[in-house]
């Protein structure tokens, strides 16, 4: 059909929902071709790990069902999406990457925020690969193989969130959901050079879904447009009192307020800390887009390495807690590459998580203080673009460092007190690999964080690109 | 010695001494596991040690933060009433 050569599975999410309520092509149609590049495209990318062929289609037909008889269909109308799989998908066991948890009895039901985007019109086609237990940067998983990234098969989707980055930036589905604790949302967004949310801590609930670290993790979405980023989280962020951490907060819709004039938003470039001396590439892209929106200042970022250690620590503590009775009796099941992390948290002092969590307290007033004098800071996503897989260390200072804990360490500060981020995709002159940007707001104000990303796709900056098909 | 005080008696190394001598070896490594209820198998002995100082490195950051003593206060919560944004007033 032609109006489907033009409308597919590779438009904005956007897109499909207005031509599937005005007429112009199917639910049907757009779902058939989803699931067609799915299975057409997973031997290479390695990013599927579940496939809701029959599930998909069914909700497909209902929603064609439901135009024909002219019925309201919602804002994501017959789109598809995936999920990470530590999402609860109803009849299937939730992985969270690992191999342990394939043991586990399946979902008796769907993830809230499944739940919400259903309810919004859209499709859950299946449910995507990840970095074991979501410790991890890299996207690479000794059980399930490495996901790859579109742009090169050779290099790194990026993690924890690999699946989603590869499924959205490959062009099989518009959008993904993703979980972000210090990173795992804007790294693979930054590798695979889409955009992406994480939300203020509280804002999106994270009920049904494999926990991490309870004190840093967020749920949020990736995406190839900031119109269809923002159209998701509008449809994922309330009040659900399954997640004891979720705000108790008015649902504050960012759709009709990501046009607005940016020119009296007050942007300041993170410096300190986020100097990007050894990061020729990363340190470019900061430079775009600080010019791009008219950064007026540099912060030194005091104090950003106690963020960044405290939330390493916490990390490791409540993550190792979380699987001890795992560590105590299926220790060689786990991960070559996260089971030692795990062995090492389980034996940290009090004391340290403790101090940890008021170092965090205390980083985060020094960012409230910043922000009074600022709207918005613009930090790198992550030091480089896509690394090889396999590669093991990042060169920081003419030193040799582990590239698996590193490549969030331009991240973490940020997650660590759970303030919001957008990360954009930019495309520096000297390569052919994309790296990520990191908005960054105060606390609750995504809004001026997705004005910002709307204005840099606008001027065609952070636009994304399309690899070729696989 | 008791299990517990060779534990805290060597645990001034995992927290503020950056002495080489008080740092955590193999031998101490699996006391702290036998106390954390695990057990670490020979194969995974060197990396966990290593994670472990990495942690230990981690730690004395953290341990280093400007608090002011007694005033430690638990997680971060945005206390931010439900009318208002925090950052600069809406414009």
């Amino acid at each position: 059909m032609n109006t489907v050569e033009k409308i597919n599975s590779r438009s904005s999410a956007c897109e499909i929902s207005r031509a599937i309520q005005n007429g112009k092509c199917s639910s049907s149609e757009i779902i058939s071709q989803c699931l067609e590049n799915v299975s057409s495209s997973n031997d290479k990318l390695n990013c599927f790990t579940s496939v809701l062929n029959e599930r998909a289609q069914i909700r497909a037909r209902e929603i064609d069902h439901k135009i024909a008889q002219g019925k309201q269909t919602g804002p994501l109308t017959g789109v598809p999406f995936s999920v990470k799989n530590l999402f609860d998908i109803k009849g299937i066991s939730t992985l969270a990457g690992s191999k342990i948890n394939r043991d586990h009895s399946p979902a008796t039901e769907d993830a809230v925020l499944i739940k919400r985007l259903e309810a919004a019109g859209a499709i859950l086609v299946g449910g995507v690969a990840m970095g074991e237990y979501a410790y991890d940067f890299t996207g690479e998983n000794e059980h399930y193989g490495h996901c790859k990234n579109p742009w090169d098969l050779s290099r790194m989707s990026g993690g924890s969130s690999s699946g989603s980055g590869t499924s959205v930036a490959s062009g099989v589905v518009p959008f993904s959901l993703g979980s972000d604790t210090n990173g795992s949302i804007r790294v693979p967004s930054s590798l695979c050079g889409i955009f992406g949310l994480k939300p203020t801590y509280g804002r999106v609930p994270r009920t049904g879904t494999f926990p991490f670290c309870d004190s840093l993790d967020h749920l949020g979405p990736l995406a190839r447009t900031v119109e269809d980023l923002a159209q998701v989280y509008d449809q994922i962020q309330g009040m659900d009192s399954g997640d004891p951490a979720c705000a108790d907060r008015k649902v504050q819709s960012v759709s009709e307020k990501i046009e607005r004039d940016i020119s009296e938003l007050t942007v300041a470039k993170a410096g300190g800390y986020f100097d990007c001396t050894d990061f020729p590439q990363a340190g470019a892209a900061v430079d775009l887009v600080c010019r791009a929106l008219g950064a007026s200042m540099e912060l030194p970022m005091k104090g950003t390495k106690y963020g960044r250690a405290a939330a390493y620590l916490i990390t490791n503590a409540e993550s190792s807690t979380l699987h001890k009775s795992r560590l105590q009796t299926r220790v060689e099941d786990f991960d070559e590459d996260t089971r030692c992390r795990f062995l090492a948290g389980a034996m940290l002092p009090a004391n340290w998580y403790i101090q940890a969590q008021a170092a965090r307290r205390w980083w985060l007033e020094q960012m409230l203080e910043m922000f009074q004098t600022c709207d918005l800071i613009i930090a790198p996503a992550t030091p480089c673009p896509a690394p090889k897989n396999g590669e093991k260390y990042l060169n920081i200072g003419g030193e040799q460092h582990l590239l698996r804990p590193n490549l969030g360490l331009f991240t973490q500060p940020f997650s660590a007190i759970g303030l919001p981020v957008v990360c954009v995709p930019v495309w520096t002159d000297d390569s052919d690999l994309p790296i990520g940007v990191q908005i960054v707001a105060a606390p609750w104000r995504e809004d001026l964080a997705f004005q910002a990303a709307n204005y840099l796709e606008k001027t065609g900056l952070c636009k994304v690109r399309m690899p070729p098909p696989i | 010695m008791r299990l517990i005080e060779f534990v805290f008696s060597k645990a001034a190394i995992v927290t503020t001494d950056t002495d080489k001598d008080n740092d955590i070896d193999i031998e101490r490594m699996h006391v702290l596991a036998r106390l954390a209820e695990i057990s670490i198998p020979e194969a995974y002995e060197t990396l966990t040690l290593t994670h472990l100082h990495t942690a230990a490195t981690m730690a004395k950051i953290v341990l280093s933060t400007p608090i002011k003593i007694d005033e430690l206060e638990p997680a971060p919560v945005f206390r931010v009433p439900e009318t208002e944004n925090s950052g600069k007033p809406e414009k």
